[in-house]
């Protein structure tokens, strides 16, 4: 990877789902070690958005590059954390068989994993501060104790790039904060970018905010003032309160 | 004991019992995955499919069983591709191929010269009529999908607990739910023998599902629903045979009962624990 490449690089990017168009001209570049938060409403594309950087949605117009590559060539490079709500609680797993799942990709067949994932995973929980819950069912814990055992997950393959979706929802104040620390300390190795519905705490962590509703603005976040807000979202004045009462 | 003394000296109480601790294995281990994926209609579906497949074997003059086993495979396929490929009305197309499957069954079987004794078997199932072949027949399925399960255990388990992450983690998530679909299907024939296809989706999912109660991890529950399934195989025998109650309908309303029981001991221990911590 040469210096001024950068990781993520989207162009023109439209997306239509069941023929209503989703996403439409978006072109983002995301520089190496940026913290790149996404905002918008509810059903303005941020989910999306991730998924086809992800390559888990395949754009109808437009390219998406990842390290220079079609995303799904690079996969092994980049983590992942869902929505909480997509994750069943009542599946029988606990925290660490759920963190050694992020470690897949290195051994597919058979029951067992190599002895050196054992002590990734390990690893991977102690810097989320979960390594005394590790033997816990999964379904068990707080929102915000399983929003960071899917972080340990998504960083026990050493990725390089982390993509969030909503990763404080479902989380109480004090556990976001915790959240936002431990990602602090991640990007200092790790690009991420994270989408969230919850404009307050985003810009007090993040290096850069990007709007997304259909399209896309982005603003480095000493910029991120009411007024480019309210230019963004086609229904100012609730999206605005809505950003105050946090 | 009557019932033991049957199983001493009568070669078919013996084949009987072997059959359904065989066919607990299977449908503990499957039953798990059809719990924790959610697909118990899908299940139901195939199982319901199966019966044209058998139908047309029977009519052709093949063997049931390996007619059984070749339609199983492709209505699993079938009704896989469909559930990946259309966003709308899944359920809608299940259910149809779901009836349509047996009435095909049912046209043929109807056509087919000579007595129909065996149409209420493959409904019903009859566990008391099973043969020394056969028994071969489904040890070797048996065989296969416990192997198929240890090689892709994992592939199974992170499909089933999240198939983004599988995805992105180099699984080729459709190919292995397909997989998965074809060791249900496997293991509905295996399960046919014992409760027949009506009361199939009974046997895939009761032992599970009461496993799924206690269990912490994905083997710990196959484990407990193998086990359990052979208590209930056992019991349904027994509990059948002195008053010579239909085997299959025996065991499954004993699981029933068991699954019952268990779902309202494991509300009870909820509420408790909710009413002592506040």
């Amino acid at each position: 990877m040469n210096d001024n490449q950068f990781i993520v690089e989207v162009e023109n990017l439209s997306f239509r789902y069941d023929g209503e168009s989703v996403l439409e001209d978006i072109s983002l570049s995301v520089e190496p070690g940026d913290f790149l938060g996404i905002v918008g409403p509810n059903g303005g594309g941020k989910t999306t958005l991730l998924k086809v950087i992800l390559g888990l949605y395949k754009p109808m117009a437009g390219s998406v590059r990842v390290f220079g590559e079609l995303p799904h060539k690079v996969c092994s490079k980049i983590g992942y954390t869902p929505q909480q709500a997509n994750i069943d609680k009542h599946f029988p797993i606990n925290v660490f068989d759920v963190v050694l799942l992020g470690l897949l990709n290195e051994s597919r067949y058979f029951c067992r994993y190599p002895a050196r994932n054992k002590r990734n995973v390990e690893r991977a929980l102690q810097e989320v501060d979960l390594y005394e819950l590790r033997y816990r069912r999964f379904g068990t814990l707080s929102g915000g104790e399983r929003q960071r055992a899917l972080i340990a997950r998504a960083l026990v393959g050493e990725p390089q790039l982390l993509i969030m979706d909503e990763p404080t929802s479902n989380v109480d104040s004090w556990s976001q904060n915790q959240i936002y620390e431990i990602l602090r300390k991640i990007n200092v190795r790790c690009t991420i970018i994270l989408v969230s519905h919850d404009l307050g705490v985003v810009s007090t962590y993040v290096k850069h905010v990007a709007c997304l509703n259909r399209r896309l603005v982005i603003h480095p976040t000493q910029e991120f003032t009411g007024e480019t807000i309210e230019a963004m979202y086609r229904t100012p004045i609730h999206l605005v309160n809505h950003g105050m009462e946090i | 004991m009557e019932f033991l003394e049957a199983l001493r000296t009568q070669s078919f109480m013996q084949h009987a019992l072997i059959m359904g601790l065989l066919a607990s294995l299977a449908c503990g281990i499957m039953g798990t995955y059809v719990i924790v994926k959610r697909i118990v209609f899908i299940s139901g579906g195939i199982a319901h499919a199966i019966l044209g497949g058998m139908g047309i074997a029977y009519f052709l003059g093949y063997h049931p069983l390996g007619g059984a086993i070749l339609c199983a495979i492709a209505s699993a396929l079938l009704i896989g591709i469909i559930s990946l490929r259309t966003r709308q009305n899944e359920d809608t197309i299940i259910g149809a191929l779901w009836a349509v499957g047996m009435a095909v069954g049912l046209i043929f079987i109807s056509r087919t010269p000579g007595y129909n004794t065996d149409l209420m078997s493959y409904l019903f199932g009859n566990i008391l009529l099973v043969s020394r072949n056969d028994l071969f027949i489904i040890g070797g399925l048996d065989v296969g999908i416990l192997a198929l399960v240890f090689l892709f255990y994992k592939q199974f388990l992170a499909i089933c607990f999240d198939e983004e992450q599988a995805q992105l983690q180099g699984v080729r998530v459709e190919a292995v739910y397909l997989l998965l679909l074809c060791l249900i299907a496997l293991t509905v024939v295996v399960l046919i023998q014992v409760v027949g296809i009506i009361l199939v989706i009974a046997l895939l999912t009761l032992p599970a599902g009461i496993a799924s109660h206690y269990a912490r991890s994905l083997g710990q529950m196959m484990l407990f629903a193998t086990l359990l399934g052979m208590a209930f195989t056992t019991g349904g025998m027994y509990l059948s045979y002195e008053p010579d109650l239909p085997t299959g309908a025996t065991i499954v309303i004993l699981a029933g009962a068991f699954y019952l029981f268990s779902t309202i001991f494991k509300e009870w221990k909820i509420r408790r624990s909710r009413s002592a911590a506040s």
